[in-house]
Formats: structure tokens, C-alpha cells, sequence
């Protein structure tokens, strides 16, 4: 009878101690090497012409549901990163650019949170549009360790935005006037996407803008983005300035950090994966979604029409301002 | 000494009534003083199972209120009274499938004990040899004296070794069965709870006689049943409960004085009654 | 407890439960043959071998957990309602034998019955061809079994001292909670607030079934796989093996 006894607390101390020895603490090793991978494409990003942009330049938070990981880059250059636990900032899933003791830092959860979230809400979107339009196709898992490493350029990028444009971003932000009751998202909703003239008015934008793009022509190109302008130009003059304000934010600045985010996607998955994943079906959604899309193809047009736009782009001299000197040339 | 106890204290407990309760604790037999003179001339009686002020509440309810009865050994005691007077509880008791909440019992180690439920409840789809078989693996009965063991149990209660399953089995072949398995393991004592509930007169008969054939062998029996007249027939000695008391003891002799278990019963039950 | 185990096993068998759990494995089958899709996923189709197998792996798993409960739930106090228990407890077999044997009988149900299921997606497997991944699916019908061996476990031992339909409820629970797991990590973050913590402590009790069904379906695919959940199931059997010895009914 003991001999039982002692085999089950054996057992049962074997298993207590195998879940300790193979359990990750502190920053997994996915997570790392989303970091080292991030930072691998830092030379390679500075040639996109971003003036001091580096991805290097700004702490990285990892949110595993408990603690923040926070990489701190090494200041010599080939020595690894520190990781730092700390108290989590924002206890809540949130992929973001957040103010940390004055100092702008990247904030996402740990890739095994997030590819579970995209499974939940980006998939099912994905595949609703597939079968009503035709023929979807979906890369390598819904939401693979690239884009991981994609979102910190990203939020990087917004780091680097807030950075060098503070005080234009908060006259802008101040425009917006957004209240405790309403987010951004309601505004949308309520302003714009109930609007059937200005609903219509964007998905024109959009159609042109995507053909502009596809448009091997530069004349027609030109033509195209006039019209562009022209619609963009009447719909600011519909709209109230706080309405425009947001849309300038959404566009411009979310836009050209999706634009950045594609890039180091296109890098990592190939060109492609990277025109499945980005340039796919562009259609009208309700919500910030579509004003992110449609500043990402003014970005990747602007690539094609005015090189170097990347030097001259700002929080006060955005991408339609752009876009009026290629039709000018 | 009789044990680690000096004679003398056995006499005290004796004279004041009470019982001696550490002779029955520590040394499985009691000495009786046959005389005045002392312990002289003695009849050795054995208490296979001694209750003492047994008490049992349920929800408020005294369902069992301070019972006490010595079950001696050889005997067959009969539990009788009316429907809810604590019987199938004090069974409970004693087999340790309900807690008391006060008193004493006293089964001297190593006694063993058959049990026969009112309600058998056994698995549908085995035979009832395999019924048998189950119990006794439970009770880790060799495998060779198993089988033959099942086979004479099955004879001596009138069933069929054969392949009839339990659920084609009747209510009186049910309580052949349970009868049957209470004796696996050849047990000193056999609680019997209502072994002829639902049998037809034959085979009421048949039971009483098996039971009588058992207290023969030496069984040391506590039975509960309605049938007052297959009672008369076996028992040694009894009780009558009402609503968790013991309104009567009453002993072979006594039933024979004064008519029968029945005049006895409505005497007692009817009398508590009024 | 062996005894108990094989009487309470044979009794499963002669119920016909088995029967059931194949029925349920053939419109899984059915469920996922179909044709003709124009969705794409990975670069073949949805209904193509690699996506329904991680459908169907994912399924089985799910279909596991849910018929443990059901198979483990009714067990133990059906003895005690019927009095088979009387006739045990005079016996002087001791709770913890009983009850065991009881538990170990259920545990072994639903693992056949997910073993059935799982045979069934071994089939499917051949028939599309793929026969090499038959060897690796062995093992990672093990882990599977931990999950399956893990709920009946626990339903078994709350089903000693609690009553049926608060059983099935946690049960259910326990099950849907570890099912979605990852899904309800992300809901925890999201929720914030009180909501969040709650479901923090929950997510914190009830291991990761999905998971541990996961690096099942990495074993049968040639993927890495990740011992810890593996650790962590086996640690929650024997934690809620020792049910086995604290909880005991006082009377039969």
C-alpha cells in the first residue's frame, strides 16, 4: 500500500516539476525573435527615406496578459537587447503607441495573443467578403509572426510621428474634439457612414484611387488623381472641421503608417503575398478601417509619382497636399 | 480477572443494571451470574453486536431514539414495527451506511457481516451467477472457491446457474439473489431488511425455511419484516419500535404466553396508539 | 477497484453508448466532405485535406470533451440512487477504491470514445492518402486523451458530493473554458476591469485544452511541440485525482 502512496506523490511531484522546468518566463522566444527580425530590417527601412526613422530608436512593450517585456535597444550597435519586466501600462489587449514617462514607446501583446485575436475577428471579416465576392485567398496563417513585426514598424512609425510632430498632432487631435461619450468611431459612423452623399463621394475616391494606382499611364494616372483631389476638396467643405480633422488624422498619419507596415511586410513575404494581403478587395466599410487603406495607396502612388515625397511628408504637409504636386508637374 | 478487569467490577455493573460495557469492549463474551452466590454456575453468552442509546436525526426528525439491544450470538432477532418506526435505519446504522449521532455500538473485530437489502438493485445485464461472481471478487474470495461457492449459493436459494439475465429476474428471485449474496464469505451475521418482500407464499415459505436452516448452522441473524407469521416461526427474540423508540422487547417464550407475534404487536403498537 | 472498473466498463458497453459516439464520428465525416468551394486558405481550398484535418482534429477534441462530461456525469450518484453503494460499503471497500474504480471507468469511456472518433479521423486520413502521418497519430491521440482523461476526471470527482445538474453545469464549464482558452485570453485583455479579472482567475484554474489539443495536431504534422501544456494537463489529472481521497459522502 505505502509503495502506491510513494509512486503517486512521485508522479505527482515529476509533473509539478516538468511544468516548472519547461514553462517560459519572461519574454518568449517567439517574441524575441519577432524583436531581432524588426530590427534586422532597420537599414533596409531607412532607404523607404523617412528622415531619422529607425525602429532602434524606440523601447518595444510585450503584453503577455500579466506584465509588460520591455526590449530596450543596446546602444552599441551589436549587442542584443535588453529585456525589462515591468507592471503593465495598459492592462488590455491594444496594439499601440503609448507615452511612457514622457517618452513614446511601441506596445503590443505577445504574438500568441494577438494571432489568437486575428483568428477571432480578422479571419471571420476576411472570409465573409471571400464568399460574397468571389475567391479569397489567405496567407500562411491567419496572422503569422511577419505582420507581428510588421505592427512594431508600424507603431514605431507612430512613435516617430508623435515624436517629431507633436505640436501639429495635438492641434489636429484638437480639432477632432472628441468628447468622453463619443470615440472616434462613433463620429465616423455617425458623420460620414450615415451620410449616403459622402458615402458615395469615398467610395468614388476609393475607385479612383485604386485605378490611379493599377494605371500604367502617367497622364491617366494624373487624370486620375485630379479627379481624386476634386472630390476630396468637396467633401472637406461638406464636412465639419472636427469630422475633417479626424479624417486627416486616419488618412495621412494612420495611412502612412500602414504604408511603412507594408513595406517591411512586402520585405519579409515577397511581393505576392504582400499584393494578397494589401491590395486586395478594397471596398466601403464602415469605420476608421478604410481611411487607413485609402492613405496607404496614396502612399504607394506617390512612390510612383513623386520619389522622395517621404523627406517632405508632415503632420501639417500631408499626402493630398503631396499628390496636388504630381498633377502639377 | 477476567481480562485486565477485576471480578468485582463486573458484579457492581451487573447488580446497578446497567450492563457490564467494558466486558462487552474489551473481552467478546459476557458472564452471567446464574445465582446469588456469585459467579458460580455460568451461561456464556456472545454479543456478536451490542447498541446503546442509538440515536438518529434527519432534518429535525427523531427517526432513531435511544435504541439499545444486544444481538447474541446463534439468534435470530426480529426488528418489527410499523412503516417510518427507524428499522431499515438502525439496519443502516449498524452496517455503517448512515452515521449515528449518538450512542454506542459494539461488533467485536473481525466479525463479519452479510447484508440483504430490501430493494436489491443489481446490474441488469449480468446473469445472476455473474452477480454473485462480482460481489466475490469485490470481496477477493479466491477465484477456485469462487465458482463453487456461487454455485452452491445459487442452489441452496433455488436459482438457476443458467443464463438469465437479472432483468427478466422477479421481485421474489431478486431477493433469492440478495439472499444469496449476503452469505457470500460464509459471514458470522446476516442482516436480513425485509428478505421476503414481494414473494408469493411459496416461496415465503421456502425463505423462512433457508433462514431457519441458516440459524441451524450457527448464523447469528437480525431480520426486519412485515410478515409477523414467518417472524413467530424463527425468532429468537426482538423488538418493537414505534416512531424510534423500543416500545417492547419480547422473547420466544413470551409470544407462546401470551398468544401470538401478532397479539403482541397490535397489543404494543395499537396500545401506543391510544 | 479493478473489479469496479470492469463491472462499471461492461455496463457502458451493453448500454450501447459506443454506438452513439460512432454516429457522431460518421456525420463528422459527412459534415466535412464536402465539395466545391471557391474560399482559399494556405493556397488550396478550404475543404481540402489540410484545413478539414485541423478542422476535424480541433472537432474531435471539442466532441471529446463535451461526451466526457456527459459520459462521467450520472456515474457515481446513479450508484448511490440505485443503493448499489450498500452493498459495496458493507463490503469494507474504502471510498477512495469505490469511487476510483468508478472514475477510472469513465476516464476509460471517453477516452475510447474519443479513440472511436479518432480512428475515424485516422480513415479519413488514409483515404486522402496520407498514410504517413497514421504513425504520429498515435502519440497525438495521447495527448488528446489527457484532455478527455482530464474533464471526466474532475466531473467524476464533483459528482461525488454535488448534484447532477451543478456537475453537468461545471462541467460544461470547465470544458468550454479550456476549449476556448486562447480566444478567451484575448476576450480577458480586452474586458478589462472586473470582467477581466474574474476571468483572469478562471482562465488561470482551467488548463489550456485547445492547446494541449494543438501540439496534438503539431505532432501529427511534423511541427514542434511545446511539453509545457503537456505538464501542466498531467499536473491538473493528479491534482484532481486527489479529489478522489478528500471528497467523501458521509452516508451511502
Amino acid at each position: 500500500m505505502k509503495l502506491w502512496k510513494i509512486g503517486y506523490a512521485v508522479m505527482g511531484i515529476v509533473f509539478a516539476a516538468g511544468s516548472m522546468i519547461t514553462g517560459e518566463y519572461g519574454l518568449s522566444e517567439v517574441d524575441r525573435e519577432i524583436y531581432d527580425t524588426a530590427v534586422s530590417l532597420d537599414s533596409d527601412m531607412q532607404n523607404i527615406g523617412f528622415e531619422d526613422f529607425s525602429v532602434k530608436d524606440y523601447k518595444v512593450r510585450f503584453y503577455d496578459g500579466k506584465h509588460d517585456y520591455v526590449v530596450v535597444p543596446s546602444d552599441e550597435p551589436e549587442a542584443p537587447a535588453n529585456v525589462v519586466k515591468e507592471q503593465a501600462v495598459l492592462d488590455v489587449f491594444a496594439g499601440t503607441t503609448i507615452d511612457v514617462d514622457g517618452e513614446y514607446q511601441v506596445l503590443l501583446p505577445s504574438y500568441g495573443q494577438f494571432s489568437n485575436l486575428f483568428d477571432v475577428l480578422g479571419t471571420a471579416e476576411t472570409v465573409t467578403q471571400g464568399m460574397t465576392e468571389g475567391t479569397m485567398a489567405f496567407t500562411e496563417d491567419s496572422y503569422s509572426r511577419n505582420s507581428q513585426v510588421a505592427t512594431i514598424w508600424h507603431e514605431a512609425f507612430h512613435a516617430w510621428q508623435y515624436t517629431k510632430w507633436q505640436k501639429e498632432i495635438d492641434a489636429v487631435t484638437k480639432r477632432m474634439n472628441l468628447s468622453a461619450e463619443e470615440s472616434r468611431e462613433d463620429i465616423i459612423v455617425k458623420e460620414v457612414d450615415s451620410d449616403q452623399e459622402m458615402v458615395t463621394a469615398f467610395e468614388q475616391e476609393m475607385k479612383l484611387i485604386t485605378e490611379a494606382y493599377e494605371e500604367t499611364a502617367t497622364e491617366r494616372k494624373k487624370e486620375k488623381i485630379s479627379q481624386v483631389l476634386e472630390i476630396a476638396e468637396q467633401r472637406e467643405k461638406y464636412l465639419s472641421d472636427s469630422v475633417n480633422a479626424m479624417e486627416y488624422f486616419l488618412e495621412d498619419l494612420e495611412g502612412s503608417a500602414m504604408y511603412v507596415e507594408s513595406m517591411v511586410y512586402r520585405k519579409l513575404e515577397g511581393e505576392a503575398t504582400w499584393k494578397e494581403y494589401y491590395l486586395g478587395e478594397f471596398s466601403y466599410e464602415n469605420g476608421s478601417g478604410k481611411y487607413y487603406h485609402l492613405g496607404m495607396l496614396k502612399s504607394l502612388l506617390l512612390d510612383e509619382m513623386l520619389p522622395g515625397w517621404q523627406s517632405r511628408f508632415s503632420a501639417s504637409y500631408g499626402l493630398n497636399k503631396l499628390l496636388y504636386e504630381c498633377v502639377q508637374e | 480477572m477476567i481480562g485486565n478487569i477485576r471480578k468485582s467490577q463486573h458484579l457492581i455493573y451487573w447488580i446497578c443494571g446497567k450492563g457490564c460495557h467494558i466486558c462487552r469492549k474489551h473481552i467478546p463474551f459476557l458472564i452471567i451470574p446464574e445465582t446469588d452466590e456469585g459467579l458460580g454456575k455460568t451461561e456464556r453468552i456472545i454479543a456478536m453486536i451490542t447498541l446503546s442509546h442509538l440515536t438518529k436525526t434527519y432534518k429535525g426528525k427523531r427517526v432513531v431514539d435511544d435504541l439499545s439491544f444486544t444481538l447474541r450470538k446463534g439468534t435470530l432477532f426480529a426488528l418489527l414495527g410499523s412503516n417510518g418506526a427507524g428499522k431499515s435505519t438502525t439496519i443502516k446504522m449498524i452496517l455503517g451506511l448512515v452515521r449515528k449521532d449518538s450512542g454506542e455500538m459494539v461488533i467485536p473485530k473481525g466479525t463479519t457481516i452479510g447484508y440483504s437489502p430490501e430493494t436489491p438493485y443489481f446490474p441488469t445485464f449480468l446473469t445472476g451467477l455473474e452477480v454473485l461472481q462480482y460481489y466475490g471478487e469485490l470481496q477477493k474470495i479466491p477465484k477456485e472457491e469462487l465458482k463453487e461457492t456461487c454455485g452452491r449459493l445459487m442452489e441452496l436459494v433455488s436459482l438457476s446457474p443458467d443464463k438469465t439475465k437479472i432483468k427478466v429476474y422477479s421481485k421474489g428471485m431478486l431477493q433469492r439473489l440478495a439472499l444469496a449474496q449476503a452469505l457470500l464469505g460464509n459471514p458470522q451475521v446476516l442482516i436480513l431488511d425485509e428478505p421476503c418482500a414481494g414473494m408469493d407464499a411459496m416461496g415465503r415459505i421456502e425463505m423462512i425455511e433457508i433462514i431457519a436452516g441458516l440459524k441451524k448452522q450457527g448464523k447469528t441473524i437480525l431480520m426486519n419484516s412485515h410478515i409477523l407469521s414467518d417472524m413467530e416461526k424463527v425468532c429468537d427474540e426482538g423488538i418493537i419500535m414505534q416512531q424510534g423508540k423500543v416500545m417492547r422487547t419480547f422473547t420466544k417464550e413470551e409470544i407462546g404466553e401470551e398468544g401470538s407475534l401478532e397479539d403482541i404487536f397490535v397489543k404494543t403498537i395499537g396500545g401506543s396508539a391510544k | 477497484m479493478r473489479v469496479i472498473l470492469i463491472s462499471a466498463l461492461r455496463e457502458r458497453i451493453r448500454r450501447k453508448e459506443l454506438y452513439i459516439v460512432v454516429a457522431i464520428g460518421i456525420f463528422l465525416i459527412l459534415l466535412c466532405s464536402s465539395d466545391g468551394t471557391s474560399i482559399t486558405m494556405n493556397g488550396e481550398p478550404v475543404t481540402g485535406f489540410n484545413n478539414m484535418f485541423m478542422v476535424m482534429h480541433v472537432l474531435v477534441n471539442a466532441i471529446g470533451c463535451i461526451l466526457a462530461v456527459m459520459l462521467s456525469v450520472k456515474t457515481i450518484p446513479n450508484e448511490y440512487e440505485r443503493k448499489n453503494s450498500h452493498l459495496v460499503w458493507v463490503r469494507r471497500i474504502s471510498q477512495t477504491a469505490y469511487h476510483g474504480g468508478l472514475a477510472a471507468a469513465n476516464v476509460l469511456a471517453s477516452v475510447i470514445s474519443v479513440g472511436v472518433l479518432y480512428m475515424i479521423l485516422a480513415i479519413y486520413v488514409m483515404a486522402n492518402g496520407y498514410t504517413e502521418r497514421l504513425f504520429a497519430m498515435l502519440p497525438a491521440f495521447c495527448l488528446i486523451a489527457v484532455n478527455v482523461s482530464m474533464v471526466s476526471l474532475l466531473v467524476s470527482v464533483l459528482s461525488i458530493r454535488l448534484p447532477g445538474m451543478a456537475v453537468g453545469a461545471l462541467g460544461i464549464l470547465f470544458a468550454g473554458l479550456g476549449i476556448f482558452h486562447g480566444l478567451l485570453e484575448i476576450f480577458k485583455s480586452m474586458a478589462g476591469g472586473i470582467g477581466g479579472k474574474c476571468m483572469s482567475v478562471l482562465l488561470r484554474l482551467v488548463p489550456d485544452l485547445h492547446g494541449i489539443q494543438k501540439q496534438a495536431y503539431n505532432l501529427v504534422i511534423g511541427k514542434q511541440v511545446e511539453l509545457h501544456l503537456l505538464f501542466i494537463g498531467l499536473l491538473a489529472i493528479w491534482i484532481f485525482s486527489l479529489g478522489l481521497f478528500v471528497f467523501r459522502r458521509k452516508e451511502a
